[in-house]
């Protein structure tokens, strides 16, 4: 069990609403689709801002956090998130591999939308669509998601926005279980991979090899350096 | 590739990691013995074609066979890690691959080679393709750009075992350029990104390697860091993007437009990014731009000399303006004709010049183009103005970009005509000058008709009282003399300079006529007067009139318009200014006693009204010239704006060694000034009462009248407020001797000298005084009445400098008192008595002074001030046998012999 991700205590918000991103927005957008109406939307966003949440701990699958609802005792919120397979997370990490600058994009906070669209490609959904969002609270009201998780929701889509590692743990992995697998595996199966389409390229040139030793003869000569090119 | 023999044994050296192995191919015995040594990258080749080689040897056979089956492996993904980590190996093998290997060791046995160690052969050769192939996949060979061991004691800690959280993970970000010789006569070149430890830069690697197995010495993590670093690069320059697109950074190609991209904005970017980019010796070509600029050929029939020296400047005229890039300063250096045309027509910014590739500045290149687009369309030529400028500062801004210019032989000539003129063996004298001028004056008197000479201006800024006015006397006259002027000059002063104008143009010029463009009836000279009239001679005007009137002014031919007090249209955007640039002339010359050149935008207005277009328009004069300048950042620009602006001013102060000794210790000079209406009417109003009750008035009351007369057109001279007893009443606009005093003490202060200011009146003085509290300048007040402990403090404040003004009105003159910090003198009013005006005046000169004094006397025109001062120049004699008593002998004066001396007499009409 890896240590959870802490997101400290928002103190209560001033002024404008943070600038969201486009998979804090998507997130949200899961989050708030079982919602009753535009009511308990602004209610819950106003919750978030309020400072009456406490810290947020999120976990592989889930975050969870103890609010102050006024009033009544202290409330646990709680948002579950179907985590990815291990096969998966394969997906992911390979297509993490394929494209340097995508893990420089997260580790500079930022989500790279080819990387969901790539992922997408293979059946792999990175961002959870509402069926695999489920919320739970501690407070008398018997509709879930209730204005209280969803606030959390509210919450998790702001911290997600500075860093997209918080939306991957609620798949499932941690930012150094994620980093330590594209220092591992991907180099070698990408050195493979690409050893194995020079080879076939180089088999299929082999096939028409010119004759002939080399004696100034410019087609051999051709065809090694191709070879060549190929190592 | 060189003929490889396959008849021959052909030898596999297998060696760790295996893909550093050999294969040695030998010819046929009998043949003449050639030996080829090949790494596996080399052999490979040959081997993969070698299968269809009938004749070749078995052991080439076998090798060959190997070679093609561990490529079947590789195509099929059949390739795992080495134990040790670093190099690869054919496998995990199937059974039929086991199999196969069998089949071909044993089908390809020779001489002393048994199955089983043919298969052994096969295995190992196995791995050596297998390993060149996947390690190659992501790891390039590493090619540091410092030289020296790669990172050799880093290999060494990695073969100590060191933990991988021990080696760096944090790195900088470095672009490498290599230039292979193929990809260069494509035009274009390949950047690899270098990764360096962020605590020792001198610890590098290929990017590329991070993704490889090891053996970096880098950190497994070291990859992230170089990610993030890449990605803040691409941020910087986008076309970096592309490497992070790839699985692996490695490198990337850049081709002509990414290159053009990237010496346009990129390397600015990336620096300011903090990513070094290194280029590989000799590529980029260090080319400047350098420009000749000279007269375009003499016409037929023009001769060389000062004709065509003044002809270069008109505004017509037109220089010729070649410019090409060079490598050096030689000659030789300089592209040719040809090479700027190959260069401006490249696509790509690597072009093939002087037998060597070189990647050339996009910019560099498109002014090329337009250059040679320019001087085929003739159009290559630059203005007069331009051409002086970029002679006398070695530069110019063509297209927004300065460029070092060579001037032609012409402009050398003119350059040095100008420069030199400061210098040059001072001119005789004019004939019709009627005074003697002192060295300095001869120099300036020559600088001026040396510059006017070739039609340019001047700015003569010498310290007040050095003689600007006979210089300009001289100049005047010595053009006529010279046969170069056409057209009279026009001089236009402040309102309380007009009468000192008048003076010495009569007094140092006595054959040459002035007029008074001034007042309500002002008229111009007309067309009839010639040469006899004033149509040669000196026309004065005010700012104010000019300003007004600019448009007769303007209809006049002058030869020369001076401007006085110059600093009066440093601010170019005033109506003044405007309307005195309308005013054309051959040449210009602005006189002023405040040193301009501390203020760039002052002097800009003042130097461009002078010679119009040396410093170019407002807006470019800012951007290239007061903007880096005034921002310090730029010394060199300060240099050649020296150069440029120094020959068109002079200024030397009196403290300048050689000046100093030819100056008296003390210069008297009468500041003549005009009454205004509201004083004339004054004036006469008292004139005429007073006379009518003298005339009928007894002996007794007579003397006492005649007193009060004398006192109050004096006070009335003085200023209206200070007769009419209004200590309260509004100073400005009512005397000119407050305008005159203004002047003064403008040009005094700006030169950081000390004045003391005498009158006879404590109720003067008070005026004044709160006219100085009201400009802002310090001033202290000394009169009969201050206590005598006050008088020290009060005359240490002065000499300890705590305030440049002294107003002093004291009929004793203050006996003891020392003031030998003023170096100017003011007397308001005439005391009527030399003896006491020079024992006010001693206050300042005396002994400890060490600059000479200026002594400077108000006096209104027409008026009982001036004609006793007439007859105390006139008559010294008798004047200090009537004076010698004071005022009270003008009461012994006869009824006539009074109204004489009192009457106003109206040289023109007053003010308007």
């Amino acid at each position: 069990m890896p240590d959870p991700l802490v997101l400290p205590r928002r103190r209560r918000m001033r002024g404008a609403t943070p600038q969201g991103t486009w998979w804090g927005r998507a997130w949200l957008r899961s989050c708030e689709e079982v919602a009753a109406g535009p009511d308990e939307l602004a209610g819950a966003r106003a919750l978030a801002r309020s400072g009456r949440f406490g810290a947020v701990v999120v976990l592989a699958g889930m975050a969870s956090a103890v609010l102050d609802p006024g009033g009544e005792g202290a409330l646990v919120a709680q948002v579950k998130v179907a985590t990815l397979t291990d096969d998966e997370w394969e997906v992911v990490v390979r297509t993490l591999a394929g494209r340097s600058g995508h893990l420089a994009a997260l580790e500079t906070g930022e989500l790279p939308d080819e990387l969901v669209a790539e992922t997408d490609q293979h059946g792999v959904e990175l961002l959870p669509g509402p069926e695999a969002i489920t919320t739970a609270c501690e407070c008398a009201g018997w509709a879930q998601p209730c204005t209280h998780a969803l606030a959390l929701a509210t919450l998790l889509a702001w911290a997600m926005a500075d860093d997209p590692y918080v939306l991957l743990l609620l798949r499932g992995r941690t930012r150094e279980t994620l980093l330590d697998a594209a220092a591992a595996g991907d180099a070698t199966r990408h050195a493979v991979e690409d050893a194995a389409v020079r080879a076939r390229r180089i088999l299929q040139l082999s096939d028409e090899a010119p004759p002939g030793q080399g004696f100034a003869d410019s087609a051999v000569a051709a065809y090694d350096e191709r070879i060549e090119r190929l190592l | 590739m060189s003929f490889v023999p396959l008849q021959g044994r052909a030898e596999y050296v297998p060696a760790v990691p295996p893909r550093e192995s050999q294969v040695v191919f030998s010819s046929r015995p009998g043949q003449a013995t050639r030996v080829i040594r090949m790494p596996m990258r080399g052999a490979i080749p040959v081997l993969s074609r070698a299968m269809r080689e009938e004749s070749a040897h078995p052991s080439v056979g076998l090798l060959s066979g190997a070679t093609m089956l561990a490529m079947r492996l590789v195509a099929a993904g059949r390739v795992s890690r080495g134990d040790d980590g670093a190099s690869w190996r054919a496998g995990p093998l199937l059974p039929e691959d086991d199999d196969r290997v069998r089949a071909l060791a044993a089908s390809r046995t020779y001489d002393d080679l048994d199955a089983g160690r043919a298969e052994q052969l096969v295995r190992s050769m196995l791995d050596a393709v297998a390993d060149t192939m996947t390690r190659t996949a992501a790891v390039l060979p590493s090619r540091p750009a410092g030289g020296g061991a790669p990172a050799g004691r880093w290999r060494d800690r990695l073969a100590d075992q060191v933990a991988d959280d021990e080696l760096p993970s944090e790195v900088t970000l470095a672009l490498r350029i290599e230039a292979p010789e193929e990809r260069l006569a494509a035009g274009e070149l390949v950047v690899v990104p270098q990764v360096h430890d962020r605590d020792d830069p001198t610890h590098f690697a290929d990017a590329g390697e991070l993704w490889g197995v090891g053996g970096t010495g880098f950190s497994r993590l070291a990859r992230v860091s170089a990610g993030v670093a890449l990605r803040a690069a691409a941020a910087a320059w986008p076309p970096l993007d592309r490497l992070l697109q790839q699985p692996v950074p490695d490198r990337m190609v850049l081709d002509g437009d990414d290159l053009a991209d990237l010496l346009e904005h990129g390397l600015a970017a990336l620096a300011a990014a903090g990513v070094d980019v290194f280029w590989p010796r000799g590529l980029r070509a260090e080319l400047s731009g350098v420009a000749t600029v000279d007269a375009a050929a003499p016409r037929p029939g023009h001769h060389q000399g000062d004709e065509l020296m003044t002809g270069l400047l008109t505004p017509q005229a037109l220089f010729s303006f070649d410019w090409r890039l060079a490598f050096g300063e030689e000659p030789d250096d300089r592209l040719t004709d040809e090479e700027m045309s190959a260069l401006a027509a490249a696509a790509t910014p690597v072009i093939r010049l002087r037998d060597q590739w070189m990647v050339v500045d996009p910019v560099l290149a498109r002014r090329a183009r337009r250059h040679l687009r320019a001087r085929a369309e003739g159009r290559a030529t630059v203005k007069p103005m331009a051409a002086l400028q970029s002679a006398l500062t070695g530069a110019l801004e063509v297209d927004g970009e300065r460029v070092v210019v060579h001037p032609g032989a012409s402009l050398l000539r003119l350059r040095a005509r100008i420069t030199d003129a400061a210098g040059v063996a001072p001119l005789p004298e004019p004939a019709g000058l009627a005074a003697s001028l002192r060295r300095y004056q001869r120099q300036g008197f020559t600088w001026l008709a040396e510059l006017t000479g070739v039609g340019l201006g001047a700015c003569l800024a010498d310290d007040m009282g050095l003689g600007k006015t006979v210089m300009l006397i001289a100049l005047h006259l010595h053009r006529r003399e010279r046969g170069l002027a056409a057209g009279p000059t026009l001089v236009v002063c402040p309102a309380s300079l007009l009468g000192n104008w008048e003076t010495e143009i009569r007094r140092f010029a006595p054959s040459v006529p002035v007029r008074r463009f001034h007042g309500a009836a002002r008229e111009l000279p007309g067309p009839g007067e010639g040469a006899q009239g004033v149509g040669d001679g000196f026309v004065l005007t005010t700012y104010g009139t000019m300003r007004r009137d600019h448009d007769r002014l303007g209809t006049i031919g002058w030869d020369l318009v001076v401007a006085d007090e110059a600093q009066h249209v440093k601010n170019a955007l005033s109506s003044t200014a405007r309307a005195l640039r309308t005013i054309a002339s051959r040449c210009r010359v602005a006189l002023t006693g405040t040193p301009v050149e501390n203020d760039l935008t002052e002097l800009w207005a003042i130097l461009d009204w002078a010679t119009p277009g040396l410093l170019g328009s407002r807006a470019a004069f800012r951007r290239a010239w007061a903007a880096p300048i005034e921002s310090g950042a730029d010394t060199g620009r300060a240099r050649e704006f020296a150069q440029l602006v120094e020959p068109f001013l002079l200024r030397r102060r009196k403290s300048d060694p050689g000046i100093a000794p030819e100056l008296p210790p003390k210069t008297e000079t009468d500041q003549v000034v005009s009454l205004t209406r509201e004083q004339v009417v004054l004036y006469e109003a008292l004139v005429r009462e007073s006379m009518a009750r003298i005339a009928q008035a007894d002996p007794e009351a007579r003397r006492g009248l005649v007193l009060a007369l004398l006192t109050g057109l004096k006070q009335i001279c003085n200023h209206p407020a200070h007769y009419l007893r209004q200590a309260n009443g509004r100073l400005p606009g009512r005397s000119q001797k407050l305008d005159a005093l203004d002047e003064l003490l403008g040009t005094i202060l700006a030169e950081d000298g000390a004045v003391l200011v005498f009158t006879q009146y404590v109720a003067m003085a008070r005026l004044l005084e709160r006219h100085l509290l009201a400009a802002g300048i310090p001033s202290l007040f000394l009169h009969g009445g201050t206590p005598a402990r006050e008088r020290e403090s009060m005359v240490a404040a002065f000499q300890s400098g705590a305030a440049p003004v002294f107003l002093l009105s004291l009929k004793a003159g203050g006996t003891g008192l020392n003031l030998t910090r003023a170096d100017h003198v003011v007397h308001v009013d005439r005391w009527w008595n030399p003896a006491v005006e020079d024992q006010a005046t001693d206050r300042a000169h005396r002994l400890g002074q060490t600059r000479p004094v200026q002594v400077h006397r108000l006096v209104t025109e027409g008026t009982i001030e001036q004609k006793i001062g007439e007859l105390l120049l006139r008559k010294r004699g008798l004047a200090d046998a009537v004076l010698g008593r004071g005022e009270t002998a003008l009461t012994e004066l006869s009824d006539d012999e009074l109204r004489d001396l009192v009457t106003l007499r109206r040289v023109r009409p007053p003010d308007a």
